[in-house]
């Protein structure tokens, strides 16, 4: 087993104390779940002095799922996600992309708040020391060139997690908190808003700031799904993944939402296919034609398993099919 | 031919481990610990070919918590496995061959300091270009990976031929030519590598997860330049090996090394990373088929040629390129072959034996191109396969001995477990049957070194409480041997396998056996055993016979009680006879061991591919392919395997569940990949993709025995043969879903869908179609 490296591990029983913590000390990063970040510092990735684990904060595990005011928070386990009827009813994107994310076993550790956090995925940087040491440093970390593409300046490390785009289609905001001269401060953020399409910037959390809950809309009547592609079916990371939320009313499809995952460093909402939709009758030509535009905005380089290529074909076909069932 | 009925032999029976394993009460190598343990660990290559310029350990062995520092020029003793092929030391000499070859060890009192030791070696390296295609790396004169290859980096060529080969293709109606290409994969065990070993007393003992205690004994002998007597080896508990524990690996060396200069137990184990970059999987083959049929389908001539990726160590190699050729001579009759292989370095880690050794990539080939050539003269891939099945007591173009074989059986039985007739070809676009057949050995004829000793040898004690103990070198990997042997034991003596205890592989107090590879053990090991536990019963008896003045043909054991005429009275049991034995003279004992015939032809290569027994399979898949997408599922595979007999239906089921699984992640998962540099593309778990059991089909499993007259009651193997008919058998049923040959493994959707627009194009052009 490769060995972690040694930290200090601060175990904050409030949102409060867990800012203040992290404020504190330069370079200290949170901890949820722990499934992703831990396999990173196992990797030398990160090297953080001190851990600050949000686990026994109860306040982030809250979650309030009454109609017109769905708030969860940060700390939510994904199975809690996965298998709760009202958000399988009501916000089934959210759920699907849940009980996709790893394996039941990581969906029980994993939560919400480090789902979204999720470092961006690249096969030249999810290795171990040794590897990249041997292969050479990247931008990402260490390095001046993109292995991957190395005429490109930027890094295209891949946006890997399920529940953002799910999220959103689903139209949700983030709530962020941080500890700002002696008291606690709380923004509000579309999720677009809340990524940056750069491997290595990739979330606008400022430091020592937290994600401490998810907000979403109830629209009466929306129909939301998710569908991800991945070479194994029992543990892989997305390839590829497609999420929608729409309405039929009077026979005209309304609030259409497209967002695709794992196509580039932050989760895509599909604006052509969104527009091409919307006010239009759920015609199975029309749902192919706005399918075929959904991966107009991405150009993945190869950094994963399967070819670019593929991956935007495969969002293509999972779109049109999702689409088709959600109206179906 | 059927079987007698048997007690025990033909039983399901949980194997005898389980429930201490379930427990966690069964300790690992990695679950060992000693007092005063030091941890060790290994620098190694970050440069795929390169030059040593100089080592420096001074910083290294300055740090506090060092006990020592070990690299190459201590021993420099060079072994493999294979004595024609003993090209590697335990550490890097002088020069690296692939990225993450080792270099240097460290020992220290724990894992934070030895890693901190690493970072404190220095090593100087002088890069020299890499070759990482055998094809180039064939002709490459400049760049030599060993310089003792004659020809650029060829190891070996190996050319075989039997029989009219040209007269063969002249007289055929049909013959078809193409390319295949079986990418490497490797064998993923969940236990990694671990050694631990102590220096004491001048006497080193090891434990290590490894398949081949015997061999392995030899190896440390050779390279640390100690007598054999004054060496110890233990095999543990050992979670699965596939042959990627089958032969000495450097961590063995190092541990033992560093327990003698430190004089302090050592144990190192391996990182999941450090177990990919150790390999020895499955050798990439680049395969040209060219195979000619008589208007009927009768097969006239094979040609066969292969150039394999050896990576950049000999490892098994030598082999694997024999066996490549040498067993496609089965389950078909070939009456008129010719062989053409190379095994060739390249700078990544050495391809070794994996599961069904040398013949998998093959097999896929050559069942995939007998589809081809029954597609282009409107035969059933069933009926072309029976009509050139291979016939119980045959002899092979190339000498290989069969004896028991139902491999028509085999076929028929999938066929109508599937309703061949019904659907192959008839099933909606998209959904496809699919059928291939396979045959491995069961055991090696010869071993790997020549000595005149039993490759393998069984010694049963009794104790007066009616219990046996059976010693056997041979090493349970997870297969379930010990299992086996109590099994064996039971039945010939006539009392309960729980009655067994199985003490195996420790060279000090086991007797030899040459190890787990080649699915030897439950032939050669099981046939040691009978003839032990059938000496010990003879003592037994005989004791019993004297003592009641009964002949002792009259006599027999059954569920632990002496029967016989005259003790119907007041009977005796099995412990009874065990106590009159003993007063007789002493411990009781039964030995035994097995030696295989003198099999084979006298060309050279002829000693790789002879067996006692051949077992027999065939698979068929029923497969799903999304249109739209190229994704292939595999809805249900049946294997079949003529495995002799059963001798436990549970365990059998297993490993013909586990070879078909493995299949299956070739086929459609599992690559491992070199990139351009070096560096492995997957060196995870989560990344070299595996099927788990949530990835798998319906498998039904169906046994089929044909008592071999060797096998001991019967039995031959299967747990190899059973990869071996998987791959072809699925790509066969994407043709038949979706109307294209799949010439590259492991499939991928992408090709499968750009071969289908081709396909289409093809079929509206005005002359192409071929196809109906
Ligand atoms: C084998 C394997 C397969 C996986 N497959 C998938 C997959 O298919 N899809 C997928 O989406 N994920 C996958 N993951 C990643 C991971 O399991 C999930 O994304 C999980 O939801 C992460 O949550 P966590 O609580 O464990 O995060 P952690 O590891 O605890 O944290 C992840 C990151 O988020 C930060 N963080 C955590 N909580 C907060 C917060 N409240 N505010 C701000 N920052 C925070 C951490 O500092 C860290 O940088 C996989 C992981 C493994 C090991
Ligand atoms: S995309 Fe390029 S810069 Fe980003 S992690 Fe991969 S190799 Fe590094």
């Amino acid at each position: 087993m490769m060995p972690l490296p040694t930290f200090r591990l601060e175990r904050p029983a409030t949102l409060v104390e867990a800012l203040r913590c992290l404020s504190e000390t330069p370079g200290s990063l949170p901890v949820a779940g722990g499934t992703d970040l831990l396999v990173s510092m196992k990797h030398g990735l990160f090297d953080p002095p001190v851990l600050v684990n949000l686990s026994g904060i109860e306040e982030l595990r809250r979650t309030n799922l009454a109609p017109g005011n769905v708030e969860l928070g940060a700390g939510v386990r994904l199975a809690t996600l996965r298998d709760d009827p009202e958000l399988r009813r009501g916000h089934a994107a959210l759920a699907e992309a849940a009980g996709v994310v790893a394996s039941p076993l990581l969906q029980n550790m994993g939560t919400l708040g480090g789902n979204l956090c999720l470092d961006t995925r690249c096969r030249y940087y999810n290795q171990s020391a040794f590897w990249r040491n041997s292969r050479g440093y990247c931008l990402k970390r260490g390095g001046t060139i993109c292995q991957a593409a190395p005429a490109a300046k930027r890094c295209f490390a891949v946006s890997s997690c399920d529940t953002a785009p799910a999220l959103t289609a689903l139209g949700a905001q983030v709530r962020l908190a941080r500890w700002e001269d002696g008291a606690l401060g709380l923004r509000e953020l579309p999720l677009e808003q809340f990524y940056v399409e750069d491997g290595i910037e990739r979330v606008t959390l400022r430091p020592a700031e937290l994600v401490s809950a998810v907000l979403l809309p109830v629209t009466p009547g929306t129909r939301s799904g998710f569908r991800k592609y991945r070479v194994r079916d029992s543990i892989d990371y997305p390839l590829a993944s497609v999420a929608a939320a729409l309405r039929v009313e009077d026979g005209v499809l309304r609030g259409v939402r497209v967002a695709v995952g794992a196509l580039a460093s932050a989760p895509l909402l599909a604006v052509e296919t969104m527009a091409l939709l919307e006010g239009q009758p759920p015609d199975p030509a029309l749902l192919a034609e706005a399918a075929e535009l959904v991966t107009k905005g991405s150009k993945p380089v190869k950094n994963q398993a399967s070819s670019p290529t593929y991956r935007r074909h495969m969002a293509r076909v999972m779109c049109r099919r999702l689409l088709a069932d959600l109206v179906a | 031919m059927k079987r007698e009925p048997r007690r025990w032999v033909g039983r399901p029976l949980r194997r005898l481990d389980g429930a201490t394993k379930l427990r966690g009460d069964a300790l690992f190598t990695d679950d060992l610990r000693l007092p005063g343990m030091l941890v060790g660990k290994m620098l190694r290559s970050p440069h795929a070919h390169a030059r040593i310029l100089s080592i420096d350990t001074a910083n290294a062995e300055a740090l506090a918590g060092v006990k020592a520092v070990a690299v190459g020029e201590e021993m420099p003793v060079r072994y493999g496995i294979l004595p024609r092929a003993e090209d590697e030391t335990a550490l890097a000499v002088g020069k690296v061959r692939y990225v993450g070859e080792p270099v240097a060890a460290v020992a220290a009192i724990d894992e934070a300091t030895a890693l901190a030791a690493l970072d404190l070696i220095d090593v100087r390296y002088d890069p020299l270009p890499a070759i990482f295609d055998p094809r180039e790396a064939m002709t490459r004169e400049d760049v030599k990976i060993h310089a003792e290859t004659k020809v650029a980096n060829i190891e070996r060529q190996a050319s075989l031929l039997f029989g009219d080969v040209e007269g063969g293709f002249a007289a055929a109606d049909h013959v078809r030519e193409d390319t295949f290409f079986k990418a490497a994969a490797t064998h993923a065990p969940i236990e990694t590598h671990a050694a631990l070993a102590q220096y004491s007393g001048g006497k080193l003992t090891l434990w290590s997860s490894t398949q081949v205690p015997h061999y392995l004994h030899r190896a440390l002998a050779k390279v640390l330049e100690l007598p054999m007597e004054r060496i110890r080896v233990i095999k543990p508990f050992l979670g699965g090996g596939f042959g990627g524990k089958g032969e000495p690996f450097s961590l063995e060396f190092v541990a033992s090394h560093l327990a003698r200069k430190t004089g302090r137990p050592v144990k190192i184990v391996h990182t999941r990373e450090e177990v990919f970059l150790s390999h020895r999987g499955r050798h990439p083959m680049h395969m040209t088929v060219k195979l000619g049929v008589k208007a009927d389908g009768t097969i006239t001539a094979l040609h066969f040629r292969n150039i394999l990726d050896g990576g950049c160590y000999g490892s098994y190699g030598l082999v694997t390129l024999y066996y490549s050729g040498q067993l496609l001579t089965c389950p078909y009759v070939i009456p008129a072959y010719r062989f053409d292989g190379f095994r060739v370095h390249t700078n990544k880690p050495p391809s070794g034996a994996q599961r069904g050794h040398g013949g998998v990539s093959p097999r896929y080939a050559i069942d995939v191109q007998l589809d081809r050539v029954a597609e282009d003269l409107g035969i059933d891939p069933l009926e072309i396969r029976l009509r050139n099945a291979v016939q119980p007591d045959s002899v092979t173009v190339n000498d290989l001995r069969i004896t028991s074989c139902a491999f028509s059986e085999c076929l028929e039985q999938v066929g109508s477990a599937i309703s061949w007739k019904e659907r192959r070809g008839k099933l909606p676009r998209g959904r496809g049957v699919g059928m291939a057949g396979g045959c491995y050995l069961s055991g090696a004829g010869k071993a790997i070194y020549f000595n005149p000793m039993p490759h393998s040898s069984v010694r049963i004690t009794a104790d007066r409480g009616g219990g046996v103990t059976v010693f056997s070198g041979a090493a349970d990997i997870g297969q379930g041997s010990d299992t086996m042997l109590a099994v064996v034991a039971a039945e010939t003596l006539g009392i309960a396998p729980s009655m067994v205890t199985v003490v195996s592989a420790d060279t000090d107090t086991t007797p030899v056996d040459l190890g787990t590879y080649s699915s030897r053990v439950t032939f050669m090991a099981g046939n040691a055993c009978l003839e032990a536990a059938t000496q010990l019963r003879d003592v037994l008896l005989a004791a019993v016979a004297e003592e009641l003045e009964v002949h002792v043909d009259t006599l027999e054991i059954r569920d632990g009680v002496i029967d016989g005429p005259g003790i119907d009275a007041d009977p005796l049991t099995f412990a009874d006879a065990i106590v009159l034995a003993e007063s007789r003279g002493g411990p009781v004992n039964g030995v035994g061991g097995y030696t295989p015939p003198e099999l084979g032809g006298s060309y050279r290569g002829a000693g790789v591919g002879p067996s006692a027994a051949y077992s027999f399979s065939a698979h068929a898949a029923e497969v799903e392919v999304d249109l739209e997408t190229g994704h292939v599922e595999v809805v249900r595979l049946i294997a079949s395997h003529d495995l002799g007999v059963a001798l436990n239906p549970l365990a059998a089921e297993g490993q013909v569940e586990g070879g078909a699984s493995m299949g299956l992640g070739e086929t459609l998962m599992e690559d491992y990949e070199v990139l351009e540099g070096g560096q492995l593309a997957c060196p995870s778990l989560l990344e070299y993709r595996i099927p788990t059991a949530v990835d798998l089909p319906d498998l039904e499993t169906i046994l089929v025995e044909s008592v071999d007259p060797e096998g001991p009651y019967g039995a031959k193997e299967c747990g190899e043969g059973s990869v071996h008919p998987t791959i072809p058998a699925v790509v066969n049923a994407v043709y038949d879903a979706v109307g294209v040959w799949l010439h590259e493994v492991p499939i991928s959707p992408e090709t499968i869908l750009a071969l289908m627009k081709k396909d289409q194009t093809r079929r509206v052009a005005p002359r192409g179609a071929t196809r109906p």
